[in-house]
C-alpha cells in the first residue's frame, strides 16, 4: 500500500516534471501566416502556367490537361495564332484557361500529361478566397511570373529531417 | 494560251484519240514548244481545250520532269551527273559549266534567257562522259572548251535568228 | 456466285469480286488501312493492308487443285505480300494476317509513313479519332530509326479555298480525298502535283477548291491534313457531345451528328444512313449552322405597343393574342383568320398548326407555300412515289432516272451525288433541262428544251414509249384506267411536232424515250424548272403545275415503273419538310394525308393580299418585300430572327430551333426522320408546337400533347400515311447486321446512333389501287418574241435567313448577278460584271452581268431567293421564268 503511494508520487512527479520542462522549451508550432514553413521544390500546389524565355507562352491549348484531369476541373478553350497576335510557337494557343481550384486534387496528372511541360504544379499553397467563384482562376493568373513573396522554398538537397539521422548536403 | 495553229494541230491529234482528255500529254507538249515552258494560261488553256479541270492538267504538268512551269532558256543544257559519269568527271564537269556561266552550283537558267543548265539522272551514255543533251541532242565526250564552243554557237545562231 | 476463303484460320464464304479487306471485315478480321475506303475505288497507294496470300495449286489436267500427302490442298503463296483492299477474293485463297511477316511490314509501312509525319498530335484536331494514330499505336514502331533533323518539312497552314486547310505536313497521300472530289462528287479540283518527297495536294480551281461537298473530305481524310476552318482548333474530339440531328437546308434529309461543345454547335458531320445520304453531307449543311448561336436571335414575346414592339412575358403576349382572335372572330367570322406556316418546321408542328386554324378557329385558310415553296407544289407522290425500299446508292445497270427541271447539284447536293453515283454504276441517266446543269456531264441523253415546254417533252416521250408498245405489261393493263384514252390524245403528240415546240431534236426524244421505257426500273425525278409557270399562266402554282405533275404520273404509270423499290416519283421539294408540308395538309385544299377538303380555304396569296383579317406566321418570311395588306389587323410571327415579315407584326413569339428541341422530318423520298435535341433553347424561346399547344388552350380546346411524341402519336392515328409510326420506332438503331454490311469508315471517334427512320408507301404500293391515267392539256408553249427568257432558278448558297448568318460561307453567297451566256454577252456588247437592265412586267432592275457557260443563248438567269430578291421583284414570288428585255446599262 504505502508501495503503491510512493511509486505514484515518483510517476506524476515525472510527468509534472516533463510538462514543467517543455513549459520553458521554445514552442514547435509555427506563428502561420508570421512564421513561414518553406515547402519542399516538389510540393504541389497551385498550377503555374510557363512560358518560353522569349515570352511566349508553353500552352498550346491541346486540352489534353483537361483530358488527364480526374476531377475535371480545367477548361481550355483553343485558338489559332496569327502574326498580330502570336502567344505561343506554333499554330494552336489557349485562348481560355481556367482550374476550378475548389474541385482540384492536385494530383499532378496535368503535368504528366502536359506536351510541352507548360502546367506545372507549384507551391503557393494559400488559394482561400471570399466566395466560390474567385476560386477558378483564370489564364492571366496563372500565367508566369508567379511567385508570391509569402513561399518560401526549402534547399532542394534536404530530403529528409537531419534529426532522423541522414542529412545528405 | 494556245495559239490558232496550235489548235489546229491539237484537233488532228484529238481524231486519233477515243476520249478527249487522253490527249492532254501531247497537248500539253503542243503548247509548251513555243517557249520551252508552260505558263498558267497555257494549262488552261490545255483544260479548256480538252474539256477537263484545271488542276489535272496541273497535276499532270507537276508529274512529269519533261513539263516546265518555270521559266526555260531557250536551249535546256542537261548533263548526267550519276554515278557512272561522277566517276569519270561529270560533276565537275557541270560545276564549272555552271561556273563560267554565271549559274549558281545547282545549275539554273542564264540572265539573257538563252540556256537552263541542269544535272540530270542517266542520259544512257555512260561511255561517251562528259556528255550533254541540248534541246533533246547529244553532244558527247565534252571538255570544257567543246561545250563552250557548241554554246557559243547556239548564242550566234539564236543571235542571227 | 460465292466464294469461300480462308482468313487467319477462319472461313469466309462471300460474294465473287469481294475485295480481302472486305470478306476479312465479314469474319471479324480488322485488315488496317488508309487510302482504303469503301465508298471509293481502290488504289492500293498506302500500303498499310499488306497481307500474305497464297492460292491453291490447282492440276491444269484435272481442274482439281492439287492434294498434299495429308490430303490438304497445296497452297502457292504469292512471292510478296499483297495489298487486301484491291485483290479480290478467289476459291480457295488462303489469307494471312496475323504472322510475324505481315506484322513486320506494318510495322514498316507505318515507320515510313511517320518519317516526316509532324506527330503534333496534341494540336492536331484529328488527334483522338485518327487513324493514323490509332494504327501507329496498333501495329507501329515505338521508335524510329530515321534522324529526327532530316524530317522534310513543309506548309502547316495551306488554305484550300476558305472552307478548308491543308497541313502538309501530316498528309500522308492516301489521295482519299482526290479520289472523293473526281469519283463522287465529279468536282475534279483537287490533284496530287509532282512526286515523290515533292508530292503534295493541291488545287488550282477559282475559286479554289470550287465544291460544294468539300467538307467531307475532311472527315474521310485518315490524318489531320484536311481540317475544315470552322472547327479548326475549336474543340479536342473527345470533348464533344454527340446528338443525332437532321439537315435542316433541303429536303433530302440528310442524317447529321451535331457534335457540340458548351451549348455551342462545334461541327457537324454527316451520320451514316446508306438510303439517304450514305456517309456525305454537303458543305451548306456542314457549314451552316451558325444562326443556331447567333446574337440576333429572337429570345423574348414582343409586343407591338404604340407602335414599337416591346418585351413581354409569355402569358402576357399568348393571351394577347388569344384575346384578339377571339374578337376578330367574334366580329368578322373564323374565316376571317388565316395562317401560313414555313416548310422548315417539323412535321409535329406543321400537324398542330393545320389542326389549329382547321379545328380550333374553324377555316381552311392554311398554307405553305410562299418564298421558295411558292413555284413548286405536289402530289404525285402520293400516288406513284418511288417505293419504299428504294436506295439510289444501290442501283445499276437496269434502272434509268429522268431528271426533269431539276439542278440537283444546287437544290439537293446530295441527291446529286446519289444519282450521279448511279450513273456511274451503269444506270441511264436522262437528263432534260431548259439550261445545261453539273448533271449533263454524267448524262447519257441530255435533252434541252425552251422553258415553259417540259410538258409537251414529256408527252412526246409518252407518245414513243406507246408507239413502241414499252408500257410495263404486267401493271398496265389491269391496274390502270383510262389507257384508251391517253393514248387517243397522246396520238397527237409525235416527236417531231413536239421537237417544234420544245426545241429537241425528234431522234433525241426517240432515243431518250426508248432508253427509259427500255430499263427494267425507272425513276423520274422533276423539279421546279419543269413547271409550265411562266407570264401568261394564270392561276396557283398548283395549277401551273397540274399539267406536268400528271405527264411524270402518267410517264411511271404506263412504263410500269411504279409500286416497286427504285421505280417512281421524286419531287424535288425545295425545303427540309416541303414533303411534310404536302402530306399533312398545310395547303386550303387538302386535309392531311391528301384528302382533299370540302370547301377550301384561301391560298397563301390571297390571305396575303388581304383575304384575312388576322394572320398567324411561323417559320416563314412571306412579307419579305411586301408591304402589310391594309385589311390585315392583326399578325402573329412565330421566328427565329426579326425578319421582314416579323418586323411588321403585331405580335412576335420566339421559337426554338431545330438543333434545339426534338422532331420529325418527312424528306423527299417520304422518309420520316427524328432528330434529337442538342442545344439550350436560347432566353425564353419555345419550340413552335408548344406555341400553337398554348394558343390552342387558351381558345378552349383541350389539347394536352405533352410531348412532340405525342403529337406523332396522334398523327399515326389519324393520318393513315403515317400509321405505325412512333418515336421509339424512330429512333431504333439500325440492326447490327445492316450496319456491318455496310460499315462506317474508321476516322470518326463517336458512335454515330445510326437510325433509318420509316417511309410510307405510295399508294401504287398497295396492289389493289386503281390508278388513274388522266389527261391534262399541256400549257400554251411560251411564245416568242424579242428580248429574253429569264429564269430563276434555286442555287444552293441563296440569300436565305439561315445560311446569312453563317460567315464562313459569306465569300460563297451568290450575290445578285444575271447570268447570260457569251454570245448574248457580245451582241449587247457587255462584259464579265458590267450592268445590265433588265425589265418585265413594268418593273426594271439593274444588276452586273456573269458571263458563263451555263446559260444557253437566248436565256438570262437571275438566282432565286438573292439578297434583295431581285428575281422575284421581276417574275412575282411564284413565277420561273418570263420574257423579259436586256439592255446595257
Amino acid at each position: 500500500m504505502l508501495r503503491e503511494v510512493w511509486s505514484g508520487s515518483i510517476e506524476i512527479l515525472r510527468a509534472m516534471w516533463i510538462t514543467l520542462k517543455h513549459f520553458f522549451r521554445p514552442p514547435v508550432t509555427n506563428q502561420y501566416p508570421d512564421d513561414r514553413v518553406p515547402v519542399y521544390p516538389r510540393f504541389r500546389a497551385r498550377h503555374v502556367l510557363k512560358r518560353y524565355e522569349n515570352g511566349l507562352e508553353r500552352c498550346i491549348g491541346c486540352s489534353l490537361c483537361a483530358a488527364a484531369c480526374p476531377t475535371d476541373c480545367i477548361l481550355v478553350i483553343a485558338a489559332e495564332n496569327t502574326e498580330e497576335n502570336r502567344r505561343s510557337p506554333g499554330e494552336r494557343y489557349a485562348e481560355v484557361y481556367e482550374i476550378n481550384l475548389l474541385r482540384c486534387i492536385f494530383c499532378g496528372y496535368c503535368a504528366e500529361a502536359c506536351p510541352t511541360e507548360a502546367i506545372v504544379l507549384e507551391h503557393d499553397f494559400e488559394l482561400s478566397t471570399h466566395n466560390r467563384w474567385d476560386a477558378i482562376i483564370t489564364q492571366e493568373e496563372l500565367l508566369e511570373p508567379h511567385e508570391p513573396d509569402y513561399i518560401l522554398i526549402r534547399d532542394d538537397q534536404v530530403w529528409v529531417e537531419p534529426k532522423w539521422g541522414h542529412l545528405t548536403k | 494560251m494556245l495559239s490558232e495553229a496550235e489548235h489546229q494541230e491539237l484537233n488532228e491529234i484529238l481524231k486519233k484519240y477515243p476520249d478527249k482528255r487522253s490527249a492532254v500529254l501531247p497537248a500539253l507538249y503542243i503548247a509548251q514548244r513555243a517557249r520551252n515552258y508552260l505558263t498558267d494560261d497555257d494549262i488552261r488553256g490545255v483544260a479548256e481545250a480538252l474539256d477537263i479541270s484545271v488542276t489535272e492538267v496541273q497535276a499532270i504538268v507537276g508529274f512529269y520532269t519533261l513539263l516546265r512551269k518555270d521559266p526555260t532558256g531557250k536551249y535546256i543544257v542537261q548533263v548526267c551527273t550519276d554515278l557512272p559519269c561522277a566517276l569519270r568527271g561529270a560533276e565537275e564537269f557541270y560545276r564549272r559549266l555552271c561556273q563560267r556561266l554565271g549559274l549558281p552550283p545547282q545549275g539554273g537558267t542564264t540572265d539573257d534567257g538563252l540556256f537552263t543548265v541542269e544535272a540530270v539522272v542517266c542520259l544512257a551514255a555512260c561511255d561517251k562522259v562528259p556528255l550533254a543533251q541540248i534541246n533533246l541532242k547529244y553532244y558527247e565526250n565534252l571538255s570544257d572548251d567543246r561545250i563552250d564552243a557548241i554554246l557559243d554557237g547556239l548564242r550566234r545562231d539564236s543571235e542571227d535568228a | 456466285m460465292t466464294v469461300t476463303l480462308t482468313i487467319d484460320g477462319r472461313q469466309a464464304t462471300v460474294p465473287k469480286g469481294t475485295l480481302i479487306v472486305e470478306a476479312a471485315k465479314q469474319v471479324g478480321i480488322e485488315i488496317p488501312v488508309f487510302c482504303y475506303h469503301p465508298k471509293l475505288e481502290p488504289v492500293g497507294m498506302c500500303r498499310m493492308c499488306l497481307v500474305t496470300v497464297g492460292t491453291p495449286l490447282v492440276n491444269r489436267a484435272t481442274g482439281q487443285s492439287q492434294l498434299d500427302a495429308d490430303g490438304l490442298p497445296i497452297i502457292r503463296w504469292f512471292p510478296k505480300p499483297q495489298t487486301a483492299c484491291t485483290m479480290s477474293v478467289s476459291e480457295g485463297m488462303v489469307v494471312i494476317t496475323d504472322s510475324q511477316e505481315v506484322a513486320a511490314d506494318r510495322k514498316a509501312i507505318l515507320e515510313f509513313l511517320l518519317t516526316s509525319h509532324p506527330l503534333d498530335c496534341p494540336v492536331c484536331d484529328k488527334g483522338g479519332e485518327c487513324p493514323l494514330q490509332d494504327l501507329t499505336y496498333r501495329h507501329g514502331p515505338g521508335v524510329s530509326r530515321f534522324d529526327y533533323d532530316s524530317k522534310h518539312h513543309s506548309a502547316k497552314r495551306y488554305p484550300l479555298g476558305d472552307l478548308i486547310v491543308l497541313d502538309r505536313e501530316r498528309c500522308i497521300l492516301c489521295a482519299r480525298c482526290t479520289r472523293f472530289q473526281s469519283e463522287i462528287a465529279q468536282d475534279p479540283v483537287l490533284a496530287i502535283e509532282n512526286r515523290g518527297r515533292d508530292a503534295r495536294i493541291v488545287s488550282y480551281s477559282n475559286p479554289v477548291f470550287d465544291s460544294h461537298y468539300s467538307g467531307n473530305t475532311t472527315d474521310i481524310c485518315p490524318v489531320g491534313a484536311l481540317t475544315s476552318r470552322d472547327f479548326r482548333f475549336h474543340a479536342r474530339a473527345w470533348e464533344l457531345t454527340n446528338i443525332p440531328s437532321l439537315c435542316n437546308h433541303c429536303g433530302v434529309g440528310c442524317n447529321t451528328v451535331l457534335s457540340t461543345r458548351r451549348g455551342q454547335i462545334a461541327r457537324i458531320m454527316p451520320r451514316q444512313n446508306e438510303t439517304v445520304n450514305e456517309v456525305w453531307i454537303c458543305d451548306k449543311g456542314r457549314f451552316g449552322h451558325h444562326f443556331n448561336s447567333s446574337p440576333y436571335r429572337l429570345t423574348m414575346p414582343l409586343i407591338r405597343r404604340d407602335g414599337e414592339l416591346v418585351e413581354a412575358s409569355w402569358d402576357d403576349a399568348l393571351q394577347h393574342v388569344a384575346s384578339r382572335l377571339t374578337s376578330i372572330i367574334e366580329a368578322h367570322g373564323s374565316d376571317s383568320i388565316g395562317g401560313i406556316a414555313g416548310a422548315c418546321l417539323p412535321n409535329e408542328d406543321l400537324y398542330l398548326f393545320q389542326k389549329f386554324l382547321r379545328e380550333v378557329i374553324g377555316t381552311h385558310n392554311v398554307d405553305h407555300r410562299v418564298g421558295l415553296s411558292a413555284t413548286f407544289e405536289d402530289d404525285t407522290v402520293y400516288a406513284v412515289g418511288v417505293g419504299t425500299g428504294t436506295d439510289l446508292g444501290r442501283v445499276g445497270r437496269d434502272t434509268a432516272f429522268l431528271v426533269i427541271g431539276s439542278d440537283l447539284d444546287q437544290e439537293a447536293p446530295i441527291l446529286y451525288l446519289r444519282v450521279a453515283g448511279a450513273a456511274r454504276h451503269g444506270a441511264t441517266l436522262i437528263t432534260a433541262g431548259g439550261r445545261p446543269t453539273k448533271l449533263d456531264k454524267q448524262s447519257n441523253h441530255s435533252l434541252r428544251y425552251r422553258y415553259g415546254t417540259a410538258t409537251h417533252l414529256l408527252l412526246g416521250m409518252i407518245h414513243v414509249i406507246l408507239e413502241a408498245n414499252l408500257t410495263g405489261n404486267e401493271t398496265v393493263p389491269h391496274r390502270v384506267n383510262g389507257l384508251n384514252e391517253l393514248r387517243a390524245n397522246v396520238a397527237d403528240w409525235a416527236p417531231e411536232r413536239v421537237a417544234e415546240i420544245t426545241g429537241v431534236p425528234p431522234d433525241e426524244i426517240r432515243a431518250a424515250a426508248r432508253a427509259f421505257g427500255e430499263a427494267k426500273n425507272g425513276i423520274v425525278l422533276y423539279g421546279p424548272e419543269g413547271l409550265g409557270w411562266g407570264n401568261g399562266t394564270q392561276g396557283t402554282s398548283w395549277e401551273a403545275g397540274s399539267p406536268l405533275r400528271q405527264a411524270v404520273a402518267n410517264l411511271v404509270t404506263l412504263t410500269g415503273f411504279i409500286g416497286r423499290p427504285n421505280n417512281g416519283v421524286i419531287a424535288v421539294l425545295p425545303h427540309a419538310n416541303s414533303r411534310g408540308a404536302a402530306d399533312l395538309g398545310v395547303v386550303p385544299d387538302r386535309l392531311p394525308g391528301y384528302v382533299p377538303a370540302e370547301r377550301p380555304g384561301l391560298n397563301a396569296q390571297e390571305m396575303l393580299g388581304g383575304g384575312v383579317r388576322a394572320l398567324l406566321v411561323a417559320g416563314a418570311d412571306p412579307l419579305a418585300g411586301v408591304t402589310l395588306a391594309d385589311e390585315l389587323e392583326f399578325l402573329v410571327v412565330q421566328e427565329l430572327f426579326l425578319t421582314q415579315t416579323a418586323q411588321q407584326a403585331d405580335v412576335i413569339l420566339p421559337a426554338a430551333a431545330l438543333a434545339e428541341r426534338d422532331g420529325t422530318f418527312t424528306n423527299l423520298e417520304r422518309w420520316v426522320q427524328r432528330f434529337d435535341p442538342g442545344l439550350p433553347v436560347p432566353g425564353q424561346a419555345r419550340p413552335d408546337w408548344t406555341i400553337i399547344r398554348q394558343l390552342a388552350v387558351l381558345l378552349g380546346a383541350d389539347w394536352a400533347y405533352a410531348t412532340v411524341g405525342g403529337v406523332l402519336a396522334e398523327m399515326a392515328q389519324a393520318i393513315p400515311l403515317y400509321r405505325g409510326m412512333s418515336y421509339e420506332q424512330l429512333s431504333q438503331p439500325v440492326s447490327l447486321s445492316r450496319r456491318m454490311s455496310h460499315y462506317i469508315y474508321a476516322g470518326m471517334s463517336f458512335q454515330a446512333e445510326m437510325r433509318e427512320g420509316m417511309q410510307w408507301p405510295a399508294l401504287a404500293e398497295d396492289g389493289s389501287a386503281k390508278l388513274e391515267l388522266d389527261w391534262l392539256d399541256p400549257p400554251a408553249p411560251p411564245a416568242e418574241g424579242d428580248g429574253f427568257t429569264l429564269v430563276a432558278p434555286r442555287v444552293l448558297y441563296d440569300g436565305g435567313t439561315l445560311l446569312g448568318q453563317a460567315e464562313i460561307l459569306g465569300t460563297r453567297l451568290v450575290q445578285p448577278h444575271i447570268a447570260l451566256s457569251s454570245a448574248d454577252a457580245a451582241a449587247l456588247g457587255v462584259l464579265d460584271g458590267q450592268g445590265l437592265q433588265v425589265s418585265a412586267n413594268g418593273q426594271s432592275i439593274s444588276l452586273p452581268a456573269r458571263v458563263d457557260g451555263l446559260v444557253p443563248q437566248g436565256v438570262v438567269a437571275i438566282p432565286r431567293n438573292l439578297k434583295g430578291a431581285p428575281a422575284e421583284s421581276l417574275l412575282g414570288e411564284g413565277r420561273i421564268f418570263s420574257r423579259v428585255k436586256v439592255v446595257k446599262g
